[in-house]
């Protein structure tokens, strides 16, 4: 099950950039892939994503929900394809005059694609991570990128890194 | 004596299995007629005492790769494996030839020597899709096939998606037509593309052609083949799990419905509390050892239609003192350095009727051979200094009009044969270098181990119809049988024959789904 870790800051203020990633419409113009977006209400949008192995392209139709909230500094987000599943964590705290975004996804391939999901996006998970990175970051002015396979967080409380490391350690990335 | 499970047959498919249930603390038990366990891994001093001859399996492409040699830390088990930096070469009757390479620019080099354009479209098609192959293929073996309704919704998704449903309805032959202009290009790649007995005018072989084309590799087991068998057995004990030989299982015990256990040839019986997985092909599985009377009559049918009629080969195990020279390394000294050597005439045309030669039961006159010489790569299989060589020839096993008996007054004489057409690739493979020979015909393929039924060392043919889905039948291709509790996982499951362990790994996690048993290895 690949999973992905990235921590970086933009230059916006919490609630502003709260207000971007919490638009569908305006952050799927961040996520790589994305060729068509339908809002189905305030916490539902179903999205039709293309990746490309080769030449040969993977469309996937996805369908986004936010599942729990808490304005401005968080959420949890699944997306579910026929043969995938995508948790999304997003986590914004202050950073000076910007806001620094802790990001988690979890990729998980589900029935008879399992494999060639995980495979794939194990393989592509780093590069797009970095690229909704570096997206959000040009879109409000960056400040330096870090896009790293499961990168350790930024130093928290003791209760929290252990919380952190045991999750990062049954949910490491597999090779095939 | 009651075991959890209990497999029959030690190929390495039934021991990959085994390992796997044994990790995930099941009480395992792996039964084996002959005195060795490994199947088709089989390396034997068949010649002279020091020259280790891989009877079956010689190149384990898939296994150092796969989740099975990581799983079963088979490395830490004995299992290692060399890479040879020349893989193969083809050499064409004009003595100019194709070195092959794992590195797309140098093959696409090697290419440009017949032609320009060709190399070019290799590099294209390398650019375009091996990072599919690559994606996809690892993945696709080594789990349950998909239904070929899922594959087509997928692929028709996009235009080249459905270029690739295209190629693969196609033969190897219309498929190179379309891709290359120099005959020379097309033997060298429709060699790759008949590697498991896939006739080059047979429709439908699927887009496993472009990794045919695209992916070289050649990796050989240290010691010769049975290591990995060795390996995988210590990985069984390590885990608690037992392997015995000498077991000659005579049937499978039946309670209504529910396979419960076996019976062996003397009379001796072991019960199996959780299931049975037979790692023997399906005609002495379901018609002798289960019989007919527990089966439904549609499967006895597809079982009973079950075939393996492709080509066999005839095969000589030379022991030598020293490795053949080749004319064409005049030209391509690389030629010499190849792990494998393959002379197959000159023309596409010249494949496609031997295939047909062979379909009507005539040993092909002319070179349709394969040379593998191990020991360049791997010393530790001859004494110093010295070389082991199989020479490959393709062959019928039955020959017209006696049949199979046909060998017995032709192995002798073909053999000579085929040692003259070599020698005339390379000179200096005269009497005088050749320590000892050991002549296996067809038939000598099926008696060394049956579930290579008439010598087809796939287990059942590689057909459209008996691939993927449709391995070993339809509605049955996902290890399951309609016994309660007997499972299948051999080389006549999916992906098919071949050394890769891809059945048992893959019969492993059906199992334990249904035992909600520990996947550990997810």
């Amino acid at each position: 099950m690949p999973r992905r870790e990235a921590t970086f800051t933009v230059n916006a203020p919490p609630g502003e950039l709260w207000k971007f990633i919490r638009d569908f419409e305006s952050l799927c113009t961040c996520i790589p892939g994305v060729q068509k977006i339908k809002v189905v209400d305030d916490k539902t949008a179903e999205l039709t994503v293309k990746e490309k192995i080769g030449v040969v392209p993977m469309i996937l139709d996805l369908r986004a929900q936010i599942e729990s909230e808490d304005p401005p500094h968080g959420l949890h987000a699944i997306a579910k394809a026929q043969h995938l599943m995508m948790e999304i964590d997003v986590t914004l705290r202050p950073n000076g005059s910007g806001t620094e975004l802790l990001t988690v996804f979890d990729v998980k391939g589900e029935g008879q694609l399992k494999g060639i999901v995980d495979s794939l996006f194990e393989k592509r998970a780093t590069e797009r991570t970095a690229q909704f990175a570096d997206t959000l970051q040009s879109h409000f002015g960056a400040v330096a990128p870090a896009a790293t396979e499961a990168q350790a967080p930024k130093p928290e409380g003791l209760l929290n890194r252990l919380w952190r490391r045991l999750r990062g350690w049954f949910a490491r990335p597999r090779s095939d | 004596m009651t075991y959890d499970f209990i497999i029959i047959g030690s190929g390495h498919n039934g021991l990959a299995c085994a390992g796997y249930l044994a990790k995930a603390g099941s009480k395992v038990l792996v039964l084996e007629r002959a005195p060795r366990v490994g199947g088709a891994c089989h390396t034997e001093e068949v010649t002279l005492p020091g020259f280790k001859h891989n009877l079956c399996s010689v190149v384990h492409t898939h296994i150092p790769l796969s989740p099975v040699y990581r799983d079963l830390e088979l490395e830490r088990h004995g299992v290692k494996y060399v890479y040879p930096e020349y893989l193969r070469s083809t050499i064409f009757p004009d003595h100019s030839s194709i070195v092959m390479y794992r590195e797309p620019e140098r093959m696409a080099a090697e290419i440009a020597k017949f032609s320009a354009r060709d190399a070019k479209t290799f590099t294209q098609l390398y650019n375009d899709y091996a990072e599919f192959i690559d994606s996809t293929y690892l993945p696709l073996m080594y789990s349950p096939p998909l239904p070929p309704s899922l594959q087509s919704a997928e692929l028709e998704k996009s235009e080249e998606g459905r270029t690739m449903l295209q190629w693969q309805t196609m033969t190897p032959v219309q498929l190179l037509n379309e891709f290359f202009e120099s005959d020379q290009v097309k033997v060298h790649f429709l060699v790759r593309l008949t590697v498991l007995g896939f006739a080059p005018d047979q429709f439908g072989q699927g887009w496993i052609q472009l990794f045919r084309i695209l992916k070289g590799e050649a990796p050989i087991c240290v010691g010769g083949s049975q290591q990995l068998a060795h390996g995988l057995r210590n990985a069984i004990e390590a885990a608690g799990g037992v392997v015995q030989t000498g077991m000659d299982v005579k049937r499978i015990l039946m309670r209504g419905n529910r396979a419960v256990g076996v019976e062996m040839k003397d009379g001796t019986r072991v019960e199996a509390a959780k299931a049975v997985i037979t790692n023997v092909e399906p005609k002495k599985t379901f018609l002798n050892m289960v019989g007919e009377e527990f089966l439904p009559s549609n499967f006895v049918t597809r079982v009973k239609n079950y075939h393996a009629r492709g080509r066999s080969l005839f095969t000589l195990h030379l022991a030598l003192s020293e490795p053949p020279k080749y004319r064409a390394a005049a030209t391509n000294p690389a030629v010499n350095l190849g792990f494998s050597q393959e002379m197959f005439g000159g023309t596409i045309q010249d494949q496609v009727r031997a295939y047909q030669e062979i379909a009507a039961g005539r040993p092909v006159r002319n070179e349709m051979l394969q040379v593998p010489v191990p020991t360049l790569y791997d010393p530790s299989q001859a004494p110093a200094g010295k070389h082991t060589a199989v020479v490959w020839q393709f062959a019928p096993f039955n020959v017209a009009p006696e049949g199979p008996e046909g060998w017995k007054k032709l192995k002798q004489e073909y053999a000579e044969h085929i040692m003259g057409l070599w020698r005339s690739y390379a000179p200096n493979m005269t009497p005088d270098k050749i320590l000892a020979m050991a002549i296996h015909d067809p038939t000598d393929t099926e008696r060394e181990n049956d579930n290579l039924v008439n010598g087809v060392d796939v287990v059942g043919d590689m057909t459209p119809d008996q691939m993927g889905y449709f391995r070993p039948f339809a509605g049955w291709s996902n290890y399951r049988s309609p016994v309660d509790g007997l499972y299948m996982c051999g080389g006549f499951t999916h992906p098919g024959g071949g050394v890769h362990a891809g059945g048992g790994h893959n019969a492993a996690g059906v199992i334990a789904e249904d035992f909600k048993l520990n996947k550990w290895w997810e």
